[in-house]
């Protein structure tokens, strides 16, 4: 299946060819037009992917034909195929809205970061190889540190890339300890090899053996590393500090991106991880159910936290990035459930998140461009139909209050993992975080509809008309989708059973005849 | 997916309110036609559900069709748009659509459409601008109102299956919550909309900061949806010891907590307020004893309670409305001269008093009469139904100490102050109110003339006819004179 493979490298080509056309056509209305060619190819790549896996359930390719361990690998099953549709549909609406925001003696530059950014998340979410997703996470990070400090006059947006660019790379570096102390103990890097051998030591694989050296201690050792990166990718607190001022400060496509693609990185890592490589059946079955208590608990109270942070903010970005720290701990602990109705409602929620978001933070760009970032400046919107409405749908969903949105499936499966689970106060957590953060939503909607300001939109909307009906198309369509159709359900639900289906995964990679 | 009927008239229902709330015709006589035709579809649907939901969308739809006009008047006369008009009629068919719900996720759907509906109610005298502290009360509405709902309703969601919820009918489900943990959460979560204690304080700021028609629904019909997701949950398999400890003692504090509170507000609309987390708390106390006995007598008694409560607390909630509007004051000790202006309205208010205290003909006597009987009859099996006796007796008596209180704001022999600041235009608002009083004791006529179409076991209602019609004799002989009275005192 050699889409998968070439996808990332196409991806990184186009990013090379905007430059360049750009550098040699001069004119910008040629290059906006190829990038939503070039976006709307990987779109296509992306659903080509997903309907070969709806076929063959899990798809594998072998780069050079190398088989592995030996070679690099990427394997491909349902969950990273609709989250890479999700990740290309992003980039196409990133795309067309700069079209609208950014200067157009600049625009190129986010493009080519746009591209690479999502090179970078595919890479992650298609990746069979421990190494590999530590280059692709490594990508997505310095893309989007290049895109947080796009404002390079603003000594705000300097400050804020840089924050992110030393503490990302000391979290990103604990990863690569992690892939060391893998490599030195099991001798592999290969996620389905170290799944099988973390399971049954003494399994020979072509290529890699056996074990290589003692499994225990790296494990362990390996295990909390990837969690405490994990935890900085989604921004969960404590590892929370960098997402604020860098959702404050970097332009609003950027910030749609990295709301629905590169932050979730981190709770798709540990899905992937602690699920099926360090998942259940391994050897050190003890601390993994200890590890996890302690991961809920950060989670939890890093749901909480910032919710309540949520109704205090009068920036309406800083509100956004708390609200996304909220909901993506909310995802983080459904994957910690262990239950696949969790799993599957995690992540139903990063989908819903990222559309909830997005359309919050196109619709607010429009005020913020009128008039500023402070919550009183949402009035603006008043007399713009499409942007409110907007702004509406987009905290409904998030506030998971309106079963023909995504956003309330994405809660009752979470409330459903947590009673599978036995962990009732996760089901108070959920709909209490869920629910502070409306407080934040609500307010912002009252600024909308208050008699204040009187300043007006200044500019021509049609383009950031035609992103939002677009998405708020999708998530209508998505909600009514699980709300009528049985079916859908069940293939939601089902995203979890395949996430814990290490077997199969190991099975298929390798290539194993058992 | 065959269409029911019921959904039909759902939706004409529906389309007849919105089509009156269309700009143009939004503030003619066609308007308050079209709304209240709308309305009253909505009573064909009466035959497709239960019991309990039927008189509920009976009183709903008596005192949605009366606030049609009311809202019209009010919202004209104090914020000068007619923007709150829509959102009255469309919160009043949310309730009424969850009502009329027969599947789990249609209860939910309508259920939490309401609530968000009532949060940007509450919140309308901070969005237009007039009162910010409207969205405090809001936000504590949101907190500790929905949340709390909203567990108890994902729980059931999740433990009765989404497909089961969307195909299974809710009286055919049958749901077994085991746990302790999982039965106190839910009935916490119910308690939180029926303002019972600990989550009761959300409800006197929030009702008396919403608009009047707003705060009407708001007592009269949207705290009776977790009354109604109580009952629902009686039929679930739930952990027996939790339930009835959750039940009984946060019911019997409120309810005298309530009066008592109620008893030593200033503003009218705070006594009307804590009296409705009392009267909240002595349903669920009924509630209780249904759980515990099975007998289906506590459910009628249930329902005509409810049903009366609806009137008498809309209607007086109108009335505070048009106290407020006319006299620009909201302090009893302030007020009292209301009777020499609108002595129509005191008459009116001095009705939906009696129904509150339970003196025939109204339909209050009709649930005091159910009520006092349903429990004496148990009463010497065991010390508990003393015990509820005794603590619904102490909240009737509170209730006569503040309904004494509210009436001092229309009977008090004080002049009249600054009457050139009385706002006049307010008058137009008494008719409303007069109708929901009227409503109060028609009704309790049509169910006692009717009580075989419901209950068989109740003959009882039947048998008091003669008693309505004395009461409603003497009624009419001391209203004309005192009709008189407190037009002359002008």
């Amino acid at each position: 299946m050699i889409i998968i493979g070439l996808l990332p490298i196409y991806l990184l080509i186009s990013a090379t060819l905007i430059v360049l056309l750009k550098l040699i056509l001069k004119k910008e209305v040629i290059v906006d037009l190829i990038a939503i060619i070039l976006g709307f190819i990987s779109l296509v790549a992306t659903f080509y992917t997903m309907f070969l896996t709806m076929k063959h359930g899990i798809i594998i390719y072998r780069f050079g034909g190398f088989p592995p361990p030996l070679g690099i690998v990427y394997v491909v099953d349902k969950v990273s195929a609709i989250l890479s549709m999700l990740v290309s549909f992003s980039l196409i609406m990133a795309i067309v809205y700069s079209i609208w925001i950014l200067l157009p003696k600049w625009r190129y530059l986010f493009y080519s970061l746009a591209f690479l950014l999502i090179a970078g998340v595919i890479g992650c979410l298609y990746t069979g190889d421990i190494f590999n997703f530590f280059v692709s996470l490594e990508l997505l990070a310095i893309s989007s540190y290049a895109l947080t400090a796009f404002y390079r006059g603003s000594s705000k947006a300097i400050r804020a890339a840089v924050i992110y660019a030393i503490t990302g790379s000391i979290a990103t570096s604990l990863y690569l300890l992690a892939s060391f102390l893998i490599y030195a103990s099991y001798g592999t890097l290969n996620m389905a090899d170290v799944a099988l051998k973390a399971r049954e030591p003494e399994y020979i694989v072509a290529f890699s053996g056996k074990v290589y050296g003692d499994i225990v201690l790296p494990t362990i050792v390996a295990m909390i590393l990837i969690l405490w990166t994990m935890l900085f990718k989604s921004g969960i607190i404590p590892n929370h500090f960098w997402l604020l001022d860098v959702y404050s400060e970097s332009p609003t496509p950027a910030v749609a991106l990295f709301t629905s693609t590169a932050d979730m990185i981190g709770v798709y890592g540990i899905s992937r991880f602690f699920l099926t490589v360090f998942g259940e059946g391994i050897s050190i079955e003890y601390f993994r159910s200890l590890l996890f208590n302690i991961a809920l608990l950060i989670a939890s109270v890093s749901a909480l936290a910032s919710a309540l942070l949520v109704v205090t903010q009068t920036n309406i970005r800083r509100l956004i990035a708390y609200s996304t720290i909220s909901q993506l701990s909310l995802a983080f602990m459904g994957v910690l459930t262990g239950v696949p109705e969790g799993i599957s409602g995690a992540m139903l929620h990063l989908i819903t998140n990222g559309l909830g978001d997005m359309l919050m933070l196109y619709s607010a760009g429009i005020a913020i461009i009128s008039c500023g970032k402070d919550l009183s400046c949402l009035s603006t919107l008043r007399s713009n139909i499409i942007a409110y409405t907007a702004f509406v749908i987009g905290s409904l969903n998030l506030f998971g209050i309106f079963p023909l949105l995504p956003g309330f499936w994405s809660k009752a499966l979470l409330t459903l993992g947590f009673l599978k689970a036995g962990l009732f106060w996760g089901i108070i957590v959920v709909l209490v975080s869920s629910g502070l953060c409306a407080a934040g939503y609500f307010k912002a909607i009252g600024a909308i509809f208050k008699l204040k300001r009187n300043s007006f939109i200044t500019v021509s909307t049609t383009i950031p008309a035609i992103v939002l009906v677009t998405l708020m198309l999708l998530a209508l369509t998505l909600g009514i989708l699980i709300t009528l159709n049985g079916y859908f359900r069940e293939f939601v639900i089902q995203w979890g059973y395949d996430m814990i289906d290490y077997k199969r995964y190991i099975v298929i990679t390798l290539n194993l005849t058992i | 997916m065959p269409i029911e009927e019921r959904l039909i008239i759902m939706a004409i229902s529906g389309l007849l309110v919105l089509a009156g709330n269309f700009p143009s015709i939004r503030e003619s006589k066609l308007s308050v036609t079209l709304r209240s035709t709308g309305y009253i579809v909505l009573l064909l649907n009466m035959p497709y559900v239960d019991m309990v939901s039927s008189i509920l969308i009976l009183g709903g739809v008596l005192i949605s069709v009366s606030l049609t006009g009311f809202s019209l008047h009010y919202s004209k006369i104090k914020y000068e748009t007619t923007s709150l008009v829509v959102l009255i009629d469309i919160f009043a068919l949310a309730i009424l659509f969850t009502f009329s719900s027969k599947f789990l996720i249609e209860l939910i759907t309508f259920w939490l459409l309401t609530e968000l509906l009532g949060f940007f109610l509450i919140a309308y005298d901070s969005i237009i601008g007039a009162r910010r502290e409207a969205m405090n009360s809001a936000l504590k509405y949101l907190l500790f109102s929905m949340i709390p709902t909203d567990v108890a309703l994902f729980i059931l969601l999740a433990l009765t299956g989404f497909n089961k919820a969307a195909r299974i009918p809710i009286h055919d489900l049958f749901v077994s919550i085991d746990s302790p943990i999982l039965t106190a959460l839910v009935i916490i979560g119910f308690f939180s909309k029926a303002a019972i204690f600990p989550l009761h304080f959300w409800l006197p700021d929030a009702h008396s900061i919403a608009p009047a028609p707003a705060s009407s629904l708001l007592s009269g019909l949207m705290v009776k949806m977790g009354i109604y997701g109580l009952y629902l949950v009686t039929k679930f398999n739930m952990n027996k010891e939790a339930a009835f400890l959750t039940l009984l003692i946060p019911a019997s504090i409120t309810a005298i907590y309530g009066g008592l509170q109620a008893s030593i507000q200033h503003d009218i609309k705070r006594i009307l307020a804590y009296s409705t987390t009392s009267h909240m708390a002595v349903m669920v106390l009924l509630l209780f004893l249904y759980m515990l006995l099975g007998d289906k007598i506590f459910v009628y008694t249930l329902m005509i309670y409810a049903l009366a409560h609806i009137i008498y607390k809309a209607g007086l909630f109108a009335d505070s409305g048009l106290v407020e509007v006319l006299t620009h004051e909201r302090v009893v000790e302030r007020l009292g001269y209301v009777s020499r202006i609108v002595p129509l309205e005191t008459l009116a208010v001095i009705l939906l008093t009696l129904s509150m205290l339970g003196m025939p003909p109204t339909v209050g006597f009709l649930a005091k009469l159910l009520l006092f009987t349903s429990i004496s009859h148990y009463l010497t099996y065991s010390w508990i139904y003393l015990a509820i006796l005794l603590i619904i007796s102490i909240e009737i008596s509170l209730t006569v100490l503040y309904s004494i209180r509210y009436l001092k704001v229309h009977i008090t022999s004080k002049d009249i102050i600054n009457l050139k600041k009385l706002n006049l235009k307010a008058l137009t608002m008494k008719y409303y109110v007069a109708l929901m009083a009227l409503i109060s004791i028609i009704i309790t006529f049509t169910l006692s003339i009717f009580e075989t179409l419901y209950v068989e076991e109740i003959k009882l209602l039947g048998e008091i006819i003669p008693v309505l019609y004395v009461s409603l004799a003497m009624l009419l002989f001391i209203s004309l004179p005192l009709y008189e009275l407190f037009r002359v005192e002008k």
